[in-house]
């Protein structure tokens, strides 16, 4: 926990010292994740869309800016008692159900949580999905998830868990639409805290 | 709480409880077929972002990709285009995969597969688990 919260430097955990639950980065299967932080600072994807956005002539995007403090709601419980609604940006849905469309899709899709990730889809245009259509866990992590419930990590999941097409370009009708929705929804669950898995 | 891959968008959005990972886009909580790596992530994520007591507050969780090439250009990282840089050919600097193409009101399915599925099932069933979808009849 102390690497965590900053009181200990990304640059001085060597390669396989990050051990959670028994393993360690060592033991990741796949050769692109590395332990320790980037040198570079985090992307900059608001500056990149702004210069994108200005190299095709479009209107400059306007991001949600919060600046006051954020609502808080204490976790009551440990981890391992907390039941978890998850929520997803990457445009998730599943087989049977209708696709995304790219045009301010403020729909939500509701997932009940034992869905085989085998049945999940994605339908984006802001990012690759050949991974997550690979994986849907890469942004819609119901695998881990379960895994971590039956193990005790986590107290469980709600019957059912949700995912919306983040690509909404109106804030207004993601606050006044998909918001409400999921809250409605999630309140309906009863969840001890909600994950939220933009992208 | 919330995990998120862009933690400049994250910090102006200012929600509660954020986790930081630092892997190009797609990969919130980890890369494919890495189930461990996910675990990894999920489990200091979740721990680290409860433990949270100042409202607002983003962790960094210590983990990167491999190269630190696709931050040149975070919009256009791409598998097929990270496949060709790591074979030795291709550049990971093209445009950006989002090109700004005119926005439809048609579903993007991921297979057609899927939208025969999806069209097996009567819209009365649709409602149950797609909510907030405009009413075809109105």
């Amino acid at each position: 926990m102390e690497r965590l919260t900053g009181e200990t430097p990304h640059e001085q955990i060597p390669d396989g010292v990050c051990e959670s639950g028994g393993v360690s980065v060592t033991d990741a299967i796949s050769p692109e994740l590395r332990a320790g932080a980037s040198p570079l600072p985090p992307a900059d994807y608001i500056g990149e869309t702004r210069r994108l956005y200005d190299s095709l002539g479009y209107a400059g995007y306007r991001w949600a800016e919060r600046p006051d403090t954020p609502p808080w709601a204490p976790i009551a419980k440990p981890l391992s008692e907390c039941r978890i609604t998850l929520i997803g940006s990457g445009g998730l849905y599943r087989r049977g159900q209708i696709a995304f469309t790219t045009k301010d899709d403020t729909s939500i899709r509701v997932i009940p949580t034992d869905t085989p990730s085998s049945e999940l889809r994605t339908a984006h245009f802001a990012y690759d999905q050949a991974d997550a259509r690979t994986d849907p866990n890469c942004v819609y992590p119901l695998d881990r998830l379960r895994e971590l419930a039956d193990e005790g990590f986590i107290g469980g999941l709600t019957p059912e868990a949700y995912a919306f097409m983040g690509g909404i370009y109106s804030i207004r009708r993601l606050e006044t639409e998909t918001a409400p929705l999921l809250v409605e929804q999630c309140k309906a669950q009863e969840p001890d805290l909600v994950l939220l898995v933009p992208v | 709480m919330g995990f998120t891959s862009a933690r400049t968008i994250t910090a102006s959005a200012n929600q509660p409880r954020g986790v930081f990972v630092d892997l190009p886009l797609g990969h919130t909580t980890g890369l494919p077929n890495d189930p461990v790596g996910q675990r990894l992530i999920l489990t200091e994520g979740l721990t680290a972002a409860a433990a949270i007591t100042v409202p607002g507050t983003i962790v960094d969780l210590p983990y990167r990709y491999v190269d630190d090439d696709w931050k040149a250009n975070p919009l256009g990282w791409s598998r097929k285009r990270q496949n060709a840089a790591a074979s030795g050919g291709g550049s990971t600097r093209e445009s950006s995969g989002d090109s700004r193409t005119p926005r439809s009101e048609t579903p993007v399915w991921q297979s057609d597969d899927d939208r025969l599925a999806a069209e097996a099932v009567s819209w009365d069933d649709q409602c149950r688990v797609c909510i907030g979808l405009p009413d075809p009849d109105a």
